[in-house]
């Protein structure tokens, strides 16, 4: 743990695409994962985080910094994961996901599988498809079936954004 | 990157969102579909559903539906109008039963059987599904009042419905028979025992039941039992897991004072609440420790 005094301990973390970041110990510890190897003294030299980017690692620093900056305030904290997240597009938000469940973060990971569901929301079934990477394994008659059994839930859809 | 999502992770998200999107997104595979419409998944929806409020308006005059969604009571915003789940122009499933679990219990609105119809509906307003129940096992030529209850035992996994009805036995006399509708085996039963409940009593059990922690209950209010004497008011109680019949002791009230009383019953958190009224005042009973008589306690006047 950091000292009493002095410097705050910095931690050297590696991406999968051999980036390097520097991260205080105090902020990449809301990484349950991180926290686990400090406290079994495996985090003398460099961290190697091996399902993390660098582009995605870099964001869970600026998110880890800005949160760990704000002082026991849940509220504040809120607002600042709102804010964080508000500008990050699908695809980041996905890779964030994934980050988030391989760091142990619960905190970024509430919040990102929520801000994922409040774009998904109003997209349609072509969207999600494409976004999500998924095969449709439905005939075209059993398509239309299920369709149809629920056609209300159709109504008030976006114009898909990503054509 | 490829945006592939574990399905544990997928269900994180999923379940975070409305039921109208879920319901479209069933189209987009069939894992997807067999991962939204799966027992498990529905029951964690739900319980993350569990802090927003919906309250229901039925008003009579108009015949309309109003929904009102509200993390605190009274704090309503986005009211939206809904419709009884089926002919308009016919509607006798008008009489709100209760709800519970997102799952809506209708009724006739009519206490004399008629016996060409449904005794009830089940909807789900945020699905926009709704069945008619069934005929009931019991359909005696000699009967004519029937009154529904609606609730789900306490681990939340078994609905069912409780009908009461007045009919004549073959010696003459009018008894109460009580048969129960599983929503998971989808056939009424007949509950034997089932429950001494005078006429007089009918009209409590029309009017308002309050359903809390797998239990259903109604407040019967005082009748007379012969000369002069009457049988004090009660709760009856009645277990939607193990299907037993109890009565609740209301507060010891101070005598005579509740002849003219007029009572209603309502859950205030978690607990029962009696709301006693008289001409001149107004008493709000809560009984802090349930089915213990001693824990009542009066909390305004």
């Amino acid at each position: 743990m950091a000292a009493e005094t002095g410097t705050p301990t910095t931690l050297t973390l590696k991406s999968n695409d051999d980036e390097l970041f520097s991260v205080a110990e105090s902020a990449a510890i809301l990484s349950v994962t991180i926290r686990n190897m400090v406290e079994d003294g495996c985090a003398g030299g460099v961290i190697p985080l091996d399902n993390v980017d660098g582009k995605t690692l870099a964001s869970v620093i600026t998110y880890m910094n800005g949160i760990s900056a704000i002082p026991a305030d849940e509220e504040k904290k809120k607002s600042y994961r709102d804010k964080f997240l508000s500008d990050k597009d699908f695809e980041t938000l996905a890779d964030m996901v994934l980050a988030a469940n391989y760091l142990n973060m619960s905190c970024l990971m509430d919040a990102v599988s929520a801000k994922i569901a409040q774009v998904m929301e109003k997209k349609s079934v072509g969207w999600v498809r494409r976004k999500f990477g998924i095969e449709n394994d439905y005939t075209p008659e059993e398509e239309a079936a299920v369709k149809e059994e629920h056609k209300w839930t159709f109504e008030g859809v976006e114009t898909d954004d990503d054509n | 990157m490829s945006n592939y999502v574990p399905t544990d992770l997928l269900i994180e998200i999923l379940v975070k969102l409305p039921v109208k999107s879920l319901i479209r997104f069933a189209a987009v595979s069939k894992s997807w579909r067999s991962i939204i419409t799966s027992a498990a998944f529905i029951a964690s929806h739900l319980s993350k559903g569990k802090n927003h409020t919906h309250t229901l308006i039925h008003t009579l005059s108009t015949n309309s539906l109003v929904k009102f969604t509200g993390g605190v009571p009274f704090a309503v915003n986005s009211p939206s109008k809904l419709k009884f789940p089926y002919y308009e122009s016919d509607s006798i499933y008008t009489r709100i039963v209760d709800s519970c679990d997102g799952l809506v219990c209708l009724s006739n609105n009519f206490f004399i059987i008629d016996f060409a119809q449904s005794p009830g509906v089940i909807w789900n307003p945020s699905v926009r599904n709704h069945i008619a129940l069934p005929n009931p096992a019991i359909n005696p030529e000699d009967a004519y009042i029937s009154v529904l209850g609606f609730g789900v035992d306490a681990g939340r996994t078994h609905h069912k419905v409780v009908r009461f009805l007045y009919c004549r036995n073959a010696a003459g006399i009018f008894t109460t028979r009580v048969e129960i509708f599983s929503l998971k085996t989808w056939s009424w039963r007949r509950l034997i025992g089932g429950v001494d409940i005078s006429l007089h009593a009918y009209l409590s059990l029309y009017f308002r039941q309050v359903f809390l922690n797998g239990v259903v209950h109604w407040l019967i209010e005082q009748e007379p039992i012969g000369d002069n004497s009457f049988r004090r008011s009660y709760i009856l109680a009645f277990d939607v897991g193990d299907e037993v019949f109890r009565e609740v002791m209301l507060p010891e009230w101070e005598a005579g004072g509740s002849g003219f009383a007029k009572l209603s019953i309502f859950v205030i958190k978690e607990s029962l609440g009696v709301v006693k009224s008289t001409g001149e005042s107004c008493d709000v009973w809560v009984m802090k420790e349930y089915c213990v008589k001693e824990s009542w306690t009066k909390l305004y006047t």
